[in-house]
């Protein structure tokens, strides 16, 4: 019934267009001659064609449309219809010069003009013709030196992508929206994956429906925009389309080989999306707000196999045949006697333990001979129990690969001008909400520590972590002129919360009376700023000089919500919570002997003594100058003081020049400081779970920086990373031949740069005493750690040139680079990165990155072709081990073509991964645990979900 | 605004859309939790010795419990045969190597015991043979008893006047004095005792007991300390014994060994302390 609905909606709106629609002919020429190749469209819509060979075209439009005529190296034009013939003539010129808003406070700057690279991305057209969805998605496949990947089995971490720029961290690139600071995710990142220690900011929060353009600047700004801005910044620039309706309808799956289950084939991950963007005019003046809403539904993916790890142990054949109670007061002999003597392969188990002098309870735990693919004697005692059970190893299986995500999204921006003189009010935010399902360990009954429960649940649970993402911003501001000034003053809230559930799991210390779910608590972060800006531009000084000058104030607040009771605490026997006087005997131990972890299986809440509720505030002043010494030589300089209540103060400053030798060659460089301030989720998260040792609650785990531990192992406050960045590079242009080239080269130096710790224990009695003093027995804290040495080269070359009916368009993009970490500080004589730590930071993302993009578009069809090719990683796991482990580069392609179905209907189909690429396995059985992790967790080029083939449609109304 | 029932009839699509795609599934799956399977029991005995492992280290003519139990009450009186043998599979000679008492389990228990006593140093096999019992099964299982030399800690003084006792312990603290009042530190295990009210007292500790530092601690049971001599004999099974002088002036550790485990047994030194 819905496909009735649709297809007769489409017929509708097909028929209602084809009224009044006119055939329009005519010749694009220069002053010599015919264009061959120009582009031809009817400006709103889809609607466009190339000239032929004798510069000849034809389209359908109506009189009063607008066609738009462009080639590379001329000046666009825009004529309106009248009549059914229209020549038109270009003027050559440096046309298709995007105008960027970032890396330069003076207006109007283009891309070729900046003295730093910049990329800029037209993300609808990307989006039309790309499998990718998502800001992340977009930027990974298609910026150079940008890389995003999903995590797996990571917490918070599966549902928010942790980003790079040039290999540097997440958290050292800056935001923008339509050029105003972004708040960043609430989340900290402490699980074992890419970017752990950082704070990312949320991109994927941001509908890429809404967004005309994203300009990536790859370059130190941090003298212009403040903190974070090492690697570079990021501008998100909205949309501001009026009296158009934009209907997206987005398909799509995994097909491939380990879809559904490692080397079986199928279908996963399904996608559904819907998104829609429509704008109204506001006054006269030429305002405008516009609308966006998307609606996602993303289905997992699970590459996993068998599982392949012990999954019964002989307790569990004793408990099911007599009872859980009777065979918990079983002595370990007499159970290890009886659970053998039910079956010969159960027997050579005992026999064979005992011949090896094992222990009753190594006995009982063993799983006979590894499951290695050994047919010939298979893990007895769990083949047994499965038998028995009528259940099999794939009932076991984890989850490993995309998580689940449900989301909607709005945003909203807007202008309004109030007078003739450019006074205008704006104003862009919206909300979005998104709903995470992702899976943690299977707590296999095997566990001999009791945590899985199996008095409640015999067979195991495997627990999730459902994370409701909530994230909300509004920007306003008013801009104008005062005298000859420009002005801008604008104030902008964001908030990012993280509430983590955790389900089908249990508290194991609670027996058969657990719950099976709990609110395990979560984070906030919010974030004001207010900037004042200041420019006026010197038409007659130089060529041009540009002064602009503002303030800053910014406030933030960070704060870590407790769980419920059951979500963190340990009950003893008599379900009270432990404390230092519960005495051992009323501990709730497994059959082992070991004390049953408490708190919420897979993820323990956090406790009311971590809860946290902090602020901070800074202001900054900036000067930038910006002077058109010549035509051809451009300077410009920028200096920023900013202060911080917590940590004080910083001066930057950044000096860029380009020189250009002729229209077609110029040369530009660099050199700025920056800095990054430590965020506050890095000064006060902490997650603590407490033992009690000889009736002393001591504490383990993630200890804020200003804990009394920190204090006693003199560990200093934060405070902030410091970099310098230099770059060199030229652009050119070949005009005749449709090129166009970038290549940069960059150093960044980043001194005191704050990661998470390795985990730390007393090591002589001195330390000991230290830590007994903060009743702590093993810790990690976030510390200005070590430096980091980063180089690299971009290279950026576009084609353009006709090819028969149509235009070919050629993107190659490549970066090559190098990180290093150096100088690791030491506490109690121990670097505070451990070898895996430094594998995450320096080779477990690709140093090598080709992007080479192929478009034709020819009339109604517009077909892409993307190779990119992902150099090769380490994972940090072995790293520094007898056997390091390297995954080999790879190249992924996606292929799709769209076509106009009407001219108002576009249908689109590809697919991402067309030949079912995956990173190299894991080489080691025994690192895959069990067949699950046949693919790294730790380090992805590219993810491993394989092949995904899509569909689109795409309305436009007027 | 035009094209206003448009945009309405795009956003109930819109709507509607979303529900059909909406999946409320948590997609968890959860593992049956209830086992439908039927038991796979027939009444067992089996050894019920509340050893870490099968492994039990025993001295000579020391005597061993060979507890059992079955997995359900017995309706009747229950003998159970033991059978023992070497562990390389020769044959050990009852009333030569060994001695071995049946088990019996009562009418409506479910545990019972018996014992066995070893005469000669090696490694045994105990096994349960027979029962007559109805339709009651053996489980094949075995334990290995490691019959292992002993030795033999004893200490004389000729005034029964004065009171010593002996605890034999697995460790050293030079804070213990008063046993009796402090009790033993935590951290350390009494390996044997021996506290009588003659003037001689006796301990005997299986050899692997004594492998590492152990060490002997006498209590001046009255605190008289008054420098009183004492012998103290170490004998080994089948082995040397050797006299340490030893003057009792207080609560102390009086003697440390030092235990190496070799492929022929366990080598001692000796230290009066």
């Amino acid at each position: 019934m819905i496909k009735n609905y649709l297809v007769a909606m489409l017929l509708f709106f097909g028929f209602a267009q084809v009224v009044a629609q006119q055939q329009i002919t005519g010749t694009v020429s220069d002053d010599t001659g015919p264009i061959p190749g120009a582009s031809v469209v009817v400006k709103g819509t889809t609607t466009g064609t190339v000239t032929d060979f004798d510069g000849k075209y034809t389209i359908e439009a109506k009189n009063g449309d607008t066609l738009m005529f462009s080639y590379v190296g001329y000046d666009a034009k825009e004529v309106i219809v009248i009549g059914s013939v229209m020549n038109v003539i270009l003027e050559s010129g440096v046309a298709l010069d995007e105008v960027v808003l970032v890396g330069s406070r003076r207006s109007g700057r283009t891309v070729l003009d900046s003295p730093v690279p910049i990329d800029v991305i037209d993300v609808q057209e990307v989006a039309s013709l790309g499998a990718q969805t998502t800001v992340n998605e977009i930027l990974n496949y298609v910026a150079p030196s940008f890389t995003s990947n999903a995590q797996t089995v990571s917490d918070g971490t599966d549902h928010v992508d942790p980003a790079s720029l040039r290999g540097l961290g997440p958290d050292q690139v800056l935001v923008l929206i339509n050029g105003k600071r972004r708040h960043k995710s609430s989340l900290v990142n402490v699980n074992g994956t890419v970017g752990t220690g950082t704070v990312g900011t949320d991109m994927n929060s941001i509908p890429s429906s809404a967004i005309s353009k994203i300009e990536v600047l790859r370059d130190g700004a941090a003298a212009q925009y403040g903190s974070d801005a090492i690697a570079g910044v990021i501008n998100i620039v909205l949309k501001k389309a009026t009296n158009e309706l934009t209907l997206n309808v987005n398909s799509g799956a995994n097909i491939s080989k380990h879809s559904e289950q490692y080397d079986e084939g199928g279908i996963d991950g399904e996608k559904f999306q819907i998104d829609a963007n429509y704008g109204v005019d506001l006054g006269k003046n030429g305002g405008y707000i516009n609308f966006t809403g998307s609606l996602e539904n993303r289905g997992a993916t699970n590459r996993s196999d068998s599982m392949g790890q012990p999954i019964f142990t002989m307790f569990d054949i004793a408990a099911r045949n007599l009872g859980y109670d009777e065979a918990y007061n079983m002595n370990p002999g007499a159970l290890a006697s009886y659970v053998a003597g039910l079956d010969p392969t159960l027997q050579a188990v005992y026999d064979q333990g005992v011949a090896n002098g094992d222990s009753y309870l190594d006995i009982i735990a063993s799983d006979g001979a590894t499951f290695e693919g050994d047919t010939s004697n298979p893990a007895p005692i769990t083949e047994y129990e499965l038998a028995q059970r009528g259940l099999t190893r794939d009932d076991f299986r984890m989850k490993i690969g995309q998580s689940k995500l449900r989301g909607g999204k709005f945003l909203m921006n807007m202008e309004l001008p109030l007078d003739d003189a450019g006074s205008t009010v704006y104003a862009f935010g919206g909300i979005s909400f998104r709903d995470g399902l992702g899976a943690g360990f299977y707590r296999r009954p095997a566990y001999t520590d009791g945590r899985g429960n199996q008095e409640a649940l015999p067979n195991g649970f495997l627990p999730h972590i459902a994370s409701k993402i909530i994230d909300k911003s509004l920007a306003a501001g008013i801009k104008g002129k005062i005298g000859d000034w420009d002005v801008d003053f604008s104030n902008t809230y964001g908030t990012n919360s993280f509430d983590f559930t955790i389900e089908n799991t249990v508290n194991a210390t609670l027996g058969t009376s657990s719950p099976r779910e709990f609110e395990a608590g979560g984070f906030s972060f919010a974030q004001n700023t207010t900037n004042l800006d200041i420019s006026k531009f010197y038409e007659d000084t130089f060529s041009g000089f540009n002064v602009a000058f503002g303030a800053e104030y910014r406030v933030e607040n960070y704060q870590l919500i407790a769980g419920e009771e059951a979500s963190w605490a340990s009950y003893d026997v008599n379900g009270e919570i432990v404390t230092g006087s519960t005495p051992d005997a009323d501990l709730v131990t497994s059959y082992f002997g070991n004390t049953v972890p408490g708190g919420a299986q897979v993820f323990p809440g956090y406790r009311p003594e971590n809860e946290v509720n902090q602020n901070r505030n800074s202001y900054a002043g900036y000067v930038d100058l910006e002077a058109d010494i010549t035509e051809a030589f451009l300077l410009s300089t920028a200096f920023r003081y900013e202060n911080y209540n917590d940590f004080g103060d910083t001066f930057n400053w950044k000096l860029a020049s380009k020189y250009k030798f002729s229209d077609d060659f110029a040369v530009r460089a660099a050199y700025s400081t920056g800095f990054r301030a430590p965020d506050l989720h890095q000064i006060y998260f902490n997650a603590t779970a407490t033992q009690f040792v000889g009736g002393i609650p001591i504490e383990q785990g993630t200890f804020a920086n200003n804990s009394r531990l920190a204090q006693l192992l003199e560990i200093p406050s934060l405070k902030e990373e410091t970099s310098k960045n230099f770059s060199l590079g030229f652009t050119a242009k070949l005009p005749d031949l449709g090129l166009k080239f970038t290549v940069d080269g960059y150093i960044v130096n980043v001194e005191d740069r704050v990661g998470l710790t390795r985990s730390f224990g007393p090591i002589d009695a001195e330390s000991q005493e230290l830590f007994d003093n903060a009743s702590a027995t093993a810790a990690k804290f976030f510390t200005n750690g070590f430096d980091l040495d980063n180089k690299g080269v971009d290279l950026v070359i576009s084609h353009t040139m006709a090819l028969g009916k149509g235009n070919l368009t050629n993107n190659l993009s490549a970066t090559f680079r190098e990180v290093e970490v150096k100088n690791v500080k030491e506490i109690l004589g121990e670097e505070i990165l451990d070898e895996t730590l430094k594998g995450y930071i320096e080779d477990a993302m690709p140093s090598t990155k080709l992007n080479l993009t192929n478009t034709y578009k020819c009339e109604k069809w517009n077909v892409m072709l993307r190779n990119v090719y992902f150099g090769a990683v380490n994972d940090p796991d072995f790293r520094g081990t007898a056997t390091p482990v390297e995954y080999g580069a790879k190249v992924v392609t996606d292929l799709s073509a769209s076509y106009d179905l009407m001219d108002n209907l576009k249908i689109t189909a590809g697919a991402n991964n067309l030949f079912d690429i995956y990173p190299d396995e894991v080489p080691f059985e025994d690192s895959q645990y069990g067949d699950q992790f046949i693919f790294s967790r730790r380090t992805s080029q590219f993810g491993f979900n394989g092949r995904y083939v899509f569909g689109r449609l795409t309305f436009t109304l007027k | 605004m035009k094209n206003i029932k448009l945009i309405y009839k795009l956003f109930l699509l819109l709507a509607v859309v979303f529900v059909v795609s909406c999946d409320d599934s948590d997609d968890i799956n959860d593992v049956v939790s209830q086992i439908d399977t039927g038991l796979d029991t027939n009444n067992t005995v089996f050894f019920n010795n509340d050893t870490d492992s099968a492994d039990i280290y025993t001295g000579t003519n020391i005597l061993n419990e060979l507890n059992i139990s079955a997995i359900s009450e017995l309706p009747t009186d229950t003998n159970v045969v033991f059978s023992v043998m070497f562990q390389d599979g020769t044959a050990a000679v009852e009333g030569t190597d060994y001695a071995v008492n049946d088990g019996i389990i009562a009418s409506g228990a479910q545990e019972g015991a018996g014992s066995v006593v070893f005469y000669n140093v090696g490694d045994y096999e105990v096994s349960i043979t027979g029962n007559d019992g109805a339709s009651l099964n053996n489980t094949p299982s075995k334990l290995i008893y490691k019959v292992v030399p002993t030795v033999t800690f004893s200490i004389v003084w000729a005034d029964s006047f004065y009171d010593y006792d002996m605890f034999y312990l697995d460790g050293f603290d030079a804070s213990l004095t008063d046993v009796y009042t402090n009790g033993i530190p935590e951290g350390l295990t009494t390996l044997g005792y021996s506290g009588g009210i003659s003037n001689m007292e006796a301990v005997t500790i299986l050899s692997t007991d004594l492998v590492g530092e152990t060490y002997l601690y006498l209590e001046d049971y009255y605190n008289d300390n008054a420098s009183i001599d004492v012998t103290l004999t170490v004998a080994i099974e089948d082995g040397a014994s050797t006299d340490f002088p030893i003057v009792m002036d207080m609560d102390k550790f009086a003697f440390k060994v030092e235990g190496t485990e070799t492929d022929t047994g366990v080598t001692f030194t000796y230290e009066v302390l």
